[in-house]
């Protein structure tokens, strides 16, 4: 073994290139606009929002608490008292089934369509 | 277990928790949680490929433990522990499988890629979230650049210590 690059490994630098380039495709097809966030709190939902409205939401469960905003239709993380803070990191969500996680609080906010009823049996049987 | 091989990998073990710290120092994550470049890895796959599998797991196990101890929680132990096991069974499959056709650099990306991989897949599993893969196409692009910058890096520590801290005598693959 030594420094130079093999033909198998070009193999595999070429296949992890074509798996990134074709989950982008896939991803990106399938994004469409949400009309719900849905908040889950240890697994299971906690509340479901309707996008249309700018408001700010406070979560305060166990010393657990984060603070989203709802924003022409996109939703963001504001504030949260987790240790890591990688929540606040991440982007503002608006497409259906886009997440933000807080993993040391277990709060998930997740974008989801349709109306309000059908979107609760669709949650729930999940 | 001579005396000389159990200083060589109790110095490497102690090396890769420098590394480790090191890394959490840098942040090499350029804003995108969850992306690191894995540091400590230089020394899992340098001793897969000099002592092999055995000693690297030894090594590992205990890396991520007292790396568990010392920076993280009971969370990131159950992580690290999967991700870190699977990449590096896979890596050892794939030496034994490929052998001359592949360098280390090509081992280095499959590991990385694995790690990424479990780590989504545990993480889906615990938080009972599939949406967690929208994750996949940029941990894919940053495995395979780790991949790469870690598997040059062992590749150079590997002919180091073959030419000057390792006697020929010694059973090494």
């Amino acid at each position: 073994m030594n420094f130079k690059l093999k033909k198998l490994d070009i193999l595999i630098i070429l296949i992890l290139i074509s798996i990134t380039i074709f989950s982008t495709i896939i991803l990106n097809l399938s994004n469409t606009k949400g009309s719900f966030l849905t908040v889950y709190k240890n697994n299971s939902i906690y509340k479901i929002i309707p996008l249309n409205e700018n408001k700010k939401f406070k979560i305060d469960i166990d010393g657990h608490s984060n603070e989203f905003e709802i924003n022409n239709f996109v939703v963001k993380m504001i504030d949260s008292n987790c240790k890591d803070k990688y929540c606040l990191d991440q982007k503002g969500i608006e497409y259906f089934s886009e997440t933000i996680v807080c993993l040391p609080n277990s709060l998930v906010l997740k974008i989801s369509k349709g109306n309000l009823k059908d979107n609760d049996i669709d949650d729930l049987s999940e | 277990m001579n005396i000389k091989k159990l200083t060589t990998l109790a110095l490497l073990l102690s090396i890769s928790l420098i590394l480790y710290r090191v890394e959490l120092l840098l942040d090499f994550s350029f804003g995108i949680p969850g992306v690191k470049i894995g540091l400590s890895n230089i020394i899992t796959l340098l001793i897969l490929v000099l002592y092999g599998f055995k000693d690297s797991i030894l090594v590992l196990i205990l890396r991520i433990i007292m790396v568990s101890f010392l920076f993280g929680n009971l969370f990131s132990l159950m992580y690290s522990l999967s991700a870190g096991i699977v990449s590096l069974t896979l890596m050892h499959f794939s030496i034994s499988l490929f052998k001359d056709k592949i360098s280390i650099i090509g081992i280095s990306i499959i590991g990385a890629y694995f790690h990424s991989l479990t780590q989504i897949f545990v993480a889906s599993v615990l938080i009972d979230n599939i949406n967690i893969f929208y994750y996949l196409p940029i941990l894919t692009l940053v495995s395979l650049f780790s991949g790469i910058i870690i598997g040059f890096i062992t590749s150079y520590f590997d002919i180091f210590f073959r030419k000057y801290l390792i006697p020929k005598d010694t059973n090494i693959h």
